[in-house]
């Protein structure tokens, strides 16, 4: 039966050192290479962070669920830190450290999260043998930057126009703006006049910049899937091309 | 609020839209490759790290209040 730990009591745990920092085979501080000393330091300092990254791809990527994914997040903290005092050699002491350490954490969700959450998906089909596929199944950075770049290159040509000509005027955002709808619309054509800048989207649509960016990468991988459908494969059934 | 950039800062920041973008489709894809490339890109930029960053802080407190949904539903019934 796992322990049932709330967020206070893992921040807690991780700040207080409860864990990777107290096991008895941990190096002492006079051990420890200048790498691990600044990533050891980052691990404590941002600890917190970290732990509620590692929760939140635990439960996204469907490795836990319910009242596990508290423990299984605390046990990927642990194998962390191991691996960051591991690997520490291959970290640049010039750079910043935040980013190397969400890169080991993301590895871990990823790759021994995978076994698990295999496991977890089998165990849904089992029950709903029609389960959907993943939305991006089919996707990669590939599909994203072009996407992206369609949009960028969108907002290109009306900033070089945008005093004699309104935005719906412009093929490239036309085509764009009538593969979605609603308020994945209304972001894009935001985006385009604005530029993808996520601060200024925020300011427009008086959300923290963060919000406002998760709307427009959300808007962006619904045009992906309707651009998918509709213009590189137009055969396809389910044809909902949005008239605008 | 509208943000005045330099050409040069316009093509930076559009460049770290691009990047954050192509990070969170990555990681909901599970795409190591992808993820691990943008993170390198981060250490060395401070903006792109604030900006990924903010994106884990937000999901980190989407995740919180739904959790607290799920228990307060609990709760109720």
């Amino acid at each position: 039966m796992p322990t049932v730990l709330n967020d206070n009591q893992i921040s807690e745990l991780a700040l207080k050192g409860s864990t990777p920092f107290a096991q008895s085979d941990a190096p002492s501080a006079d051990e420890l290479t200048d790498q691990q000393r600044i990533l050891r330091r980052t691990i404590e300092n941002e600890g917190e962070f970290l732990l509620g990254v590692l929760r939140s791809r635990v439960k996204k990527q469907n490795v836990a669920s319910g009242r596990e994914i508290g423990e299984v997040a605390l046990d990927f903290f642990t194998e962390l830190y191991i691996e960051a005092m591991k690997s520490a050699h291959k970290f640049n002491a010039e750079l910043s450290p935040l980013p190397y350490l969400l890169g080991i954490a993301h590895n871990l969700i990823l790759r021994k999260g995978h076994e698990r959450g295999q496991n977890a998906k089998r165990a849904v089909r089992e029950f709903f043998p029609a389960d959907l596929p993943h939305q991006n199944e089919d996707g990669d950075a590939a599909q994203d930057a072009e996407i992206f770049d369609r949009v960028a290159a969108a907002h290109s040509e009306y900033s070089l126009n945008s005093a004699t000509t309104p935005l719906e005027k412009f093929d490239a955002a036309r085509e764009i703006l009538n593969l979605v709808s609603g308020d994945d619309a209304q972001i894009l054509e935001l985006s385009i006049i604005h530029g993808l800048d996520g601060e200024t989207l925020a300011g427009v649509l008086g959300v923290q910049p963060a919000a406002a960016r998760k709307r427009f990468s959300r808007a962006l991988q619904r045009l992906r899937e309707a651009y998918s459908q509709h213009i590189l494969n137009p055969s396809a059934p389910e044809s909902g091309a949005v008239a605008r | 609020m509208t943000h005045f950039y330099s050409p040069e800062e316009k093509t930076n920041q559009m460049a770290r839209e691009k990047n954050l973008f192509l990070y969170a489709s990555a990681l909901e894809r599970g795409d190591l490759e992808t993820t691990q490339s943008i993170l390198e890109r981060a250490q060395s930029d401070a903006k792109l790290e604030a900006m990924i960053r903010q994106m884990h802080e937000l999901e980190i407190a989407e995740e919180s209040a739904s959790e607290r949904d799920e228990m307060a539903a609990q709760v109720r019934n």
